[in-house]
């Protein structure tokens, strides 16, 4: 199995999104594809048409002592999908301190015996915790997603500097950096995007998620733009990410 | 699903990486130029450079 991590540089700059769309394709890719939301969030089941009211999830079933995976399901397009859940603060406080311990994720990833050919995506959130840095250390890839923004700008050289996820995995072979939402039109964004490049050259991926409207109105008709406007840019662009990510594993 | 992938080979360079263990910053016209243009951003920049050649003297 190949494990994908895709963490935010900080909130909102659209991980839930590519990680909803590049799961999509490579099912569409003939790839098995397991997504697995280790956000607290829990937004990623919304682009997986979950009910909004819908409060079931994996570590809602924890909390609840019921078996963490039943909360899996299969969406139509194909893609096996695990929601967080919706539970409160001093839950997940105490889901992290009494629940997970430090193998806690592999050896669930491991138990569920999944066929090898499979990709299971990772949405971690962007502040570290005892999952994500679990995440982070058993994936195969890591991509880290950024607006091309002054305050992401500052916030990556803070993370590198200060080994803020430690084991030097910022700059690590596995380590990528996704520009996203990047704005045609906007000249500060060209020239941070053109800062981002210069830093941090073959850690970057050659594919920049731009700023389109679809992406908003597929995520409120609960839906990928992949799937609502599959010839928009931002839905090839999350085409090549895609096949990116396969030539990555295969080569 | 099938795609046109011209950019196939191109992308799948990228894939070719190699370790790097500091960052550092190309100086080049339109580097200046943007440090110039954003106060934050030269201070940023400029804290990368000092301490990109600090990790240099030490590796040497």
């Amino acid at each position: 199995m190949s494990i994908l991590c895709v963490q935010g540089m900080r909130s909102g700059v659209g991980v839930s999104t590519i990680v909803a769309n590049v799961s999509r394709i490579l099912q569409d890719l003939d790839q098995n594809v397991l997504v697995f939301d280790l956000n607290p969030s829990n937004l990623l089941r919304l682009h997986f048409n979950m009910d909004w009211e819908d409060a079931s999830g994996w570590a809602l079933n924890m909390v609840e002592q019921r078996s963490w995976n039943s909360a899996g399901f299969q969406c139509e397009q194909g893609v096996r999908f695990i929601p967080f859940g919706q539970i409160n603060y001093q839950s997940y406080q105490s889901l992290l301190t009494n629940c997970i311990n430090e193998n806690w994720l592999i050896d669930q990833l491991n138990a569920l015996d999944l066929p090898d050919n499979t990709w299971i995506i990772l949405n971690i959130a962007s502040e570290l915790n005892t999952l994500s840095t679990q995440a982070l250390n058993n994936s195969d890839i890591i991509l880290r997603v950024l607006e091309p923004s002054v305050a992401c700008f500052s916030q990556l050289i803070n993370s590198i500097q200060s080994d803020y996820i430690g084991d030097d995995l910022s700059l690590s072979n596995k380590s990528f950096y996704l520009i996203s939402k990047l704005m045609a039109d906007s000249e500060i964004d060209q020239e941070m995007a053109l800062v981002l490049k210069n830093i941090l050259v073959d850690k970057i991926i050659p594919v920049s998620i731009h700023f389109d409207e679809n992406v908003k109105e597929a995520f409120a008709h609960k839906t990928t733009v992949t799937l609502h406007a599959p010839d928009s840019a931002s839905a090839k662009e999350f085409r090549r990410i895609s096949i990116w990510l396969m030539s990555y594993f295969n080569h | 699903m099938k795609w046109e992938n011209n950019d196939a080979n191109e992308l799948l360079k990228s894939a070719n990486i190699k370790a790097n263990n500091y960052i550092e910053i190309k100086e080049n016209e339109a580097v200046t130029k943007i440090k110039k243009k954003w106060p934050l951003v030269d201070q940023i920049m400029s804290f990368v450079v000092k301490n990109s050649a600090n990790r240099k003297d030490r590796t040497i």
